[in-house]
């Protein structure tokens, strides 16, 4: 009787706090089709008294953030083919190929993991200043091409390829780049999309990187276009919310499709 | 066989190290060149604005009075000391040697439309510009001066390079203990060669400066000596050497010399006004410029090319006798060499280039970047901000512990298999997915102190309503609130992953013993979850302390810096003060501080897990 009656205390709980946090949510959406004098009443309305779908309209056409999205698409989209590229490649070499200094270069590149990004951002930022990269897709990009996470993550998948696959392709006189191509990455496909899902993800969130690379709105991200929307109706709450509504719809659509990948993605680089 | 393949080995490594001083001798002519290049182009101008000064319009018209400027332009000639070698022309017709070809109206054409120096062919063209300063009527050409080959100094450091490749070479096939030896003084003879070619362009570099400021000196005596009313008038001499300092001074001194002034380094000359009465004239050194550390590094990495070709051949000529092995190593290189390239320019670089930074005064205005040494560490030290921010980010971090709690209470209450548990998991971790400005806008909305939701359900509870991200008490509190419910899911994925490993059969066979769930879950679970607990700490931290995004969206650092994080600080003296120095030398603080937090939390805890 006691374990029942504590598993439905946990499991009140466990609804609070998911309750919670799932609020946030749906007082964005209800705030984003309230009426702009309707939200400063007194007790605040948690619902719109009518609903007004034409706050979307007005606050997606007072920036272009038409622009926005298809320059964070065109951003990830690099990003994502450069990690996925240079990270198999480079996780082939460590995890299957035999070179004198092979564990001192693999320290070597998981070292950069202890440097943090913010570390970083001063001398980067000099770096493409130098070679007028401001400003541009070259200089948003040219930075992420590389994830030695997601070296990591491959590396630790193709270990678990068998190796006798290989040798069988060897045997039969192909080259290293042939087995690569068409032994190890097809039977890797599910920790490439992992890495490309992630990756995908971060781009489209980065805001830090963007807001320092970037100066026009022509070359804004979305999340540096929505921080500066915030300035320009920084009173008008619905608006506010249509756009964060805006920017977490295309987010949560992806992390419906490819939510098997996020979770695989966490639990293949956690702890060992 | 064997002798043969060593042969070719040799051969080739000879070729190396021939090809790869004779590179570093191109790359040094190519140095000089271009500082020849660049004098030419400022003697140009300078003296086509000299002969602007000095001769009079002729009459009715903004051109010049042709017979004074021919008379002009022949004094020049005869100037003694004047060094650089010049050609005017008065539209394309030369004036100094009557018999010079002239220029072609095609040059003179391109000279008009971009009405800048330029180089054009072996000389370089500089407009002269007439009295009205709107149209080109001439143009003064000067030729650069001839780079030589190679300096007694190169030529000194060539021998010994070239001769220890030439033995290095020759150990090839020899015993490697041998060769490896020989390929260690072959780099250090090149290193040497690469740094007195460095010495070279140097040289160059310093005497291009030079000779520009004694030609610069000798037009402006001259015009003095045309147009007495301008030694009371500095501003008016100035405009022969844009982009210099001219001032008064009190020294006869003839020879230029090099100092420092007001932190940053001047190439000065002195130029005679009249009797007892002199000017200085300060330019920037070519030699003190920033790129001419780049060409330290592109000399010597030039210079060793040669050692690494002959370590690669040496390397190549004893795996000959292993081909698979030899084969794998260069499949693996090609295989790292786009990422390694990548990390080597944006990750290793930039951290060699922030301790540089670190020491020095930079801003992107100002192109003197003067060493300062530890200044920018003096200066965090009394710096207030630094000190207040450091407590607020470790305040921050005080967030991590408080999530991992809950995130562990979820996992465990979740840690089994229904619809339900699912989409709780589901909904856990929609804020770690969604777009940051976003939450931040969201939560800003929800926090309003008259109309925010929060305050309402706190009014609500009997509690005094707050101003949650307006008040320095509240600000830094309402920020890790929000930090809390974004890491939640991320925390529980990484607690549910844990917890699959963590057998069923111990916590039936505690069960069966009587065990209370406390006590399976403090004996059995906890310490079987004791890395995946160090995990989520340790990542949870290192990114805690460079939270900026949070921050910078819901409170700027504000109120009175009660939220000011050290990543915040890094930001705004960057690109906000534009003083990359001392960002750097914060960003190199950052590093230390997470360097040690991030060695200090497994040995805290370990212990903590023994004693347990």
């Amino acid at each position: 009787m006691r374990r029942v009656g504590r598993r439905v205390l946990a499991g009140v709980l466990v609804a609070l706090l998911a309750a919670a946090t799932i609020a946030p949510f749906l007082y964005m959406i209800a705030t984003a089709l309230m009426d702009e004098f309707e939200v400063l009443r007194y007790p605040p309305p948690l619902l719109p008294a009518r609903p007004h779908p034409e706050n979307f309209a007005v606050a997606l056409t007072a920036l272009p953030f038409g622009r926005f999205f298809l320059n964070t698409a065109i951003v990830a989209a690099c990003v994502v083919v450069g990690q996925v590229a240079t990270s198999a490649m480079a996780a082939y070499a460590f995890a299957r190929l035999r070179f004198p200094g092979r564990d001192r270069v693999f320290f070597l590149y998981l070292s950069v993991l202890m440097v943090p990004v913010v570390v970083l951002l001063v001398p980067r930022f000099l770096i493409i200043n130098a070679l007028g990269w401001v400003d541009s897709y070259t200089g948003l990009i040219s930075t992420e091409l590389v994830s030695v996470w997601g070296i990591f993550l491959l590396r630790q998948c193709f270990l678990t390829i068998p190796r006798d696959l290989e040798d069988a392709a060897r045997l039969d006189g192909a080259g290293e780049w042939t087995v690569f191509w068409r032994v190890v990455l097809p039977l890797s496909k599910p920790a490439l999309a992992t890495l490309a899902v992630i990756a995908f993800a971060d781009q489209w969130k980065s805001f830090l990187w963007p807001l320092i690379a970037t100066r026009s709105a022509e070359m804004s991200m979305v999340e540096v276009g929505i921080a500066s929307f915030h300035g320009l109706y920084s009173t008008n709450w619905p608006y506010q919310m249509a756009v964060a509504v805006t920017a977490v719809v295309p987010l949560l659509v992806f992390y419906f499709v490819a939510q098997k990948y996020f979770i695989r993605g966490i639990e293949l680089t956690g702890p060992k | 066989m064997s002798a043969a393949t060593g042969g070719r080995w040799r051969s080739g490594a000879g070729i190396a190290v021939v090809a790869s001083s004779v590179l570093v001798l191109v790359a040094v002519r190519w140095a000089s060149d271009r500082a020849e290049h660049a004098l030419a182009r400022r003697v140009a101008g300078a003296t086509a604005r000299y002969l602007a000064l000095v001769a009079p319009p002729s009459r009715g018209s903004a051109d010049y009075d042709l017979p004074r400027l021919l008379i002009e332009t022949r004094a020049l000639d005869g100037l003694p000391g004047f060094a650089a070698q010049l050609e005017v022309y008065h539209g394309t017709a030369p004036l100094l040697h009557a018999t010079a070809r002239p220029l072609s109206p095609a040059q003179f054409d391109r000279l008009r439309r971009h009405a800048t120096a330029r180089s054009d062919g072996a000389a370089t063209l500089a407009p002269l510009f007439d009295r009205d300063g709107w149209d080109v009527v001439g143009v003064v050409a000067a030729w650069p001066a001839g780079a030589a080959w190679l300096s007694w100094r190169s030529a000194l450091a060539v021998l010994p390079s070239l001769a220890a490749g030439a033995l290095a070479a020759a150990t090839l096939g020899g015993a490697p203990g041998r060769s490896r030896r020989a390929i260690r003084w072959f780099a250090a003879a090149a290193t040497v060669f690469g740094l007195a070619a460095y010495g070279d362009i140097r040289a160059v570099t310093q005497d291009a400066t030079d000779r520009w400021l004694g030609d610069t000196r000798l037009l402006m005596q001259e015009a003095v000596v045309r147009l007495p009313e301008l030694r009371f008038s500095l501003a008016a001499l100035a405009p022969i050497a844009p982009g210099t300092e001219l001032l008064p001074a009190d020294s006869a001194a003839s020879a230029p010399w090099r100092g420092m002034v007001a932190g940053t380094a001047r190439a000065a000359v002195t130029v005679r006004l009249a009797p007892g009465r002199w000017a200085e004239l300060r330019t920037a050194p070519g030699e003190g410029e920033g790129w001419m550390a780049g060409w330290v590094a592109v000399a010597v990495c030039l210079a060793l090319l040669g050692p690494c070709a002959v370590a690669l051949a040496a390397w190549g000529e004893r795996g000959a006798a292993r081909p698979q092995r030899q084969r794998e190593t260069v499949a693996a290189w090609g295989f790292l060499a786009p990422s390694a390239l990548h990390l080597g320019v944006f990750s290793f670089a930039p951290m060699l280039f922030v301790l540089y930074l670190s020491v020095h005064r930079w801003t992107l205005v100002d192109p003197a970047r003067p060493f300062v040494g530890l200044a920018n560490l003096g200066r965090m030290v009394h710096d207030p901000l630094v000190w207040v921010s450091l407590r607020n980010t470790v305040l921050y971090a005080l967030y991590v512990p408080v999530s991992m709690i809950l995130s562990l209470g979820a996992a465990l209450a979740l840690n089994r298999q229904s619809w339900a548990v699912r989409v709780a998991r589901t909904i856990f971790f929609l804020p770690y997915i969604s777009s940051v400005v976003a939450i931040t806008l969201v939560w800003q909305w929800m926090y309003q102190p008259d109309i925010g939701v929060i305050n309402h359900l706190v009014s609500a509870l009997g509690l005094r309503p707050v101003d949650w991200l307006g008040s320095p008490r509240t600000a830094l509190v309402a920020v890790m609130i929000v930090s809390v419910w974004v890491q939640l899911g991320y925390q529980m994925t990484v607690f549910l992953a844990g917890l699959q490993g963590v057998p069923r059969a111990y916590l039936d066979a505690a069960r069966v013993d009587g065990a209370s769930a406390w006590q399976r879950f403090r004996r059995i679970t906890l310490p079987l979850l004791r890395p995946v607990t160090l995990f989520v700490l340790v990542t949870g931290v290192i990114g805690s302390f460079q939270v900026f995004t949070y921050i910078y969206l819901l409170t700027d650092g504000g109120p009175l810096h009660a939220t000011d994080v050290i990543a915040y600080r890094i930001y705004q003296t960057g690109w906000e003060f534009l003083q990359f120095g001392y960002a750097s030398a914060l960003s190199l603080l950052l590093f230390v501080v997470l360097f040690g937090v991030t060695r200090a939390q497994p040995m805290l805890l370990g212990k903590r897990a023994d004693y347990a």
